[in-house]
């Protein structure tokens, strides 16, 4: 790896009594001395699997820069001879890692939303840096999402990670970033409008947690928050075993059995005859997999619900029957088919009044750092958390 | 009136001064109609903040309260003895600035970070300072 650790003190703004703390101290970066005379703002998704960057000068609406990156390293072997990389790069990032994956040794920065690698993810933020200020020059101000249940060891090693490549920061939990960014601003005050911000449960289902969230209109408290770890990964997890015992030596790989999933997979009742074309061992094979996919599909389901019931419960009985017509699936996992109707089928059932559960679309890949960006553009100079050498 | 006009920390921090920033924010909620928001915070960051406090410096939560109300109420008596004079006196300005003008907008704002009308959801800064207090240690 390329970069060594770093492990030095850091002081925030938030701790400091006044917002002439941040507004009057110059930007002390460890990168230059010189005062910065632009400041570009990040909103910044880091996500185990895929991360997404918006970004946009302060001061404007703009959004100049709009990526969605795979989460992933990819350090040039040793030996690879000139012209192989484009570029004779020695660091690959995202899509172009992928592509060069067997001349790579690549590295996933994070697991479980946690940062596992920080050498690798101080190389993937300077990446990031790179994408919404080429020229090096800029003062980058992040707000980046973290996992709800993240803890100060997580926060403070994405902190010490960011030190010296952003120059102030701010931690805000995903699920609140998606709200945020799911917002429709120009709908809000709209009569008939549910302001996702004000009265919201949002289901956010991703690689390693899947995270519930109660948003009403202040922000969101440890006690309405649960987070759950079994998402797409366990999928994987139990479509692999079972996958494995009904057709053994069947030489699947994590990343094609999770190609099956995201093609084929569904919850609800099963959808038996299923048949899935794969190559094994070179040859074309169908397989029956209606009945696996709906059993690893109705684990999360089983997972889910009784986290959902629990948040709609402590919501407040004024609020609780429009808090119903506004549940949001997100996250990857909002992708797998039959989600939404199965979810609001169980309340129905239950008997909980007219629940609405809907999906967050396509775009869901972009509503935290939307949300993120929107949190930069609004926070006061004193909210900021200066990263200091 | 924007919550954010008596948020902002202007006193020098201190646990006391901690737990009246809360208050003044509970009573200025509950001014502009925001109970359950103001229960929320009471039940939340009043509660943690005052359990820590060996003794809020002789000072009862209840006497903050009643200060905190007092200054709240004041402040609303002069926002609506101000706010017809002001719309009087900024009235014409505000209805020819946006007609066949290329002067750039006043606030640089962006909309999201808009302040609320009355009635709607507190700013995202709101939202933030939320979020700061609760991860403050106590
Ligand atoms: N069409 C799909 N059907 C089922 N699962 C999907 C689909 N698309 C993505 N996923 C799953 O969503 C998970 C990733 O979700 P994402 O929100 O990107 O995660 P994270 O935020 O943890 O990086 C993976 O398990 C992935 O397989």
């Amino acid at each position: 790896m390329s970069t060594a650790t770093v492990d030095k003190p850091i002081i925030t703004a938030a701790h400091i009594p006044t917002n002439a703390a941040a507004t009057s101290a110059p930007v002390r970066s460890p990168n230059s001395t010189t005062p910065k005379t632009k400041t570009i703002l990040l909103g910044f998704d880091l996500g185990t699997n895929k991360s997404c960057v918006l970004a946009g000068a302060a001061g404007t609406a703009d959004i100049t820069v709009s990526k969605v990156v795979p989460s992933v390293v990819g350090y040039v072997k040793d030996g690879i001879v000139d012209g192989i990389v484009a570029g004779n790069r020695t660091i690959l990032f995202g899509d172009d890692a992928l592509t060069n994956m067997l001349h790579v040794k690549l590295v996933a920065p994070l697991q479980q939303g946690v940062i596992q690698h920080p050498d690798a993810a101080r190389d993937f933020l300077k990446h990031i840096r790179s994408l919404a200020d080429p020229s090096g020059q800029a003062e980058i101000r992040a707000v980046v999402g973290m996992p709800a249940n993240a803890d100060e060891k997580a926060r403070d090693d994405i902190r010490r990670c960011a030190y010296g490549i952003f120059d102030r920061i701010l931690l805000i939990p995903e699920p609140f970033l998606a709200a945020l960014g799911y917002r429709d601003d120009s709908r809000v005050g709209q009569s008939g409008y549910i302001d996702p911000v004000v009265n919201a449960l949002f289901i956010d289902i991703g690689g390693g947690t899947s995270d519930l969230c109660l948003v009403q209109g202040y922000f969101p408290t440890r006690e309405d928050q649960i987070s759950i770890p079994f998402a797409g990964d366990a999928i994987d997890g139990l479509l692999s075993d079972e996958l494995d015992r009904i057709y053994p030596n069947n030489g699947l790989s994590r990343i094609k059995v999770r190609e099956i999933k995201e093609a084929h997979g569904y919850v609800g009742p099963s959808r038996k005859p299923l048949e899935v074309k794969v190559i094994m061992g070179g040859k074309a094979r169908s397989l029956e997999l209606g009945d696996v996919l709906a059993q690893s599909g109705n684990a999360l389901i089983d997972k889910i619900y009784p986290a959902l019931t629990t948040l709609i419960q402590r919501a407040s009985s004024d609020s609780v029957v429009t808090l119903l017509q506004n549940i949001i699936v997100t996250g990857g996992g909002s992708q797998i088919r039959g989600i939404d109707t199965l979810l609001q089928k169980k309340l129905t059932d239950d008997g909980y009044e007219t629940p609405k559960v809907r999906l967050a679309g396509q775009d869901y890949k972009r509503y935290v750092a939307l949300g993120a960006l929107k949190a930069a553009r609004a926070a006061r100079e004193n909210q900021w958390q200066v990263l200091l050498g | 009136m924007s919550p954010e006009i008596l948020s902002s920390p202007t006193v020098e921090y201190s646990p006391v001064g901690e737990v009246r920033r809360i208050i003044r924010r509970i009573c200025l909620l509950r001014a502009v109609g925001r109970a359950p928001e103001a229960a929320r915070l009471e039940l939340n960051e009043l509660a943690s903040a005052s359990v820590h406090l060996p003794g809020l410096g002789g000072e009862s939560v209840e006497a903050i309260f009643s200060e905190e109300m007092s200054r709240v109420t004041d402040a609303s008596l002069v926002a609506e003895l101000m706010a017809p004079l002001l719309a009087q006196s900024l009235g014409p300005l505000l209805r020819t600035s946006n007609v066949g003008s290329t002067a750039p907008p006043i606030a640089t704002r962006t909309p999201s970070a808009a302040p609320p009308a009355n009635g709607s959801p507190p700013s995202i800064a709101d939202f933030i300072d939320g979020m700061l207090a609760q991860e403050r240690p106590a």
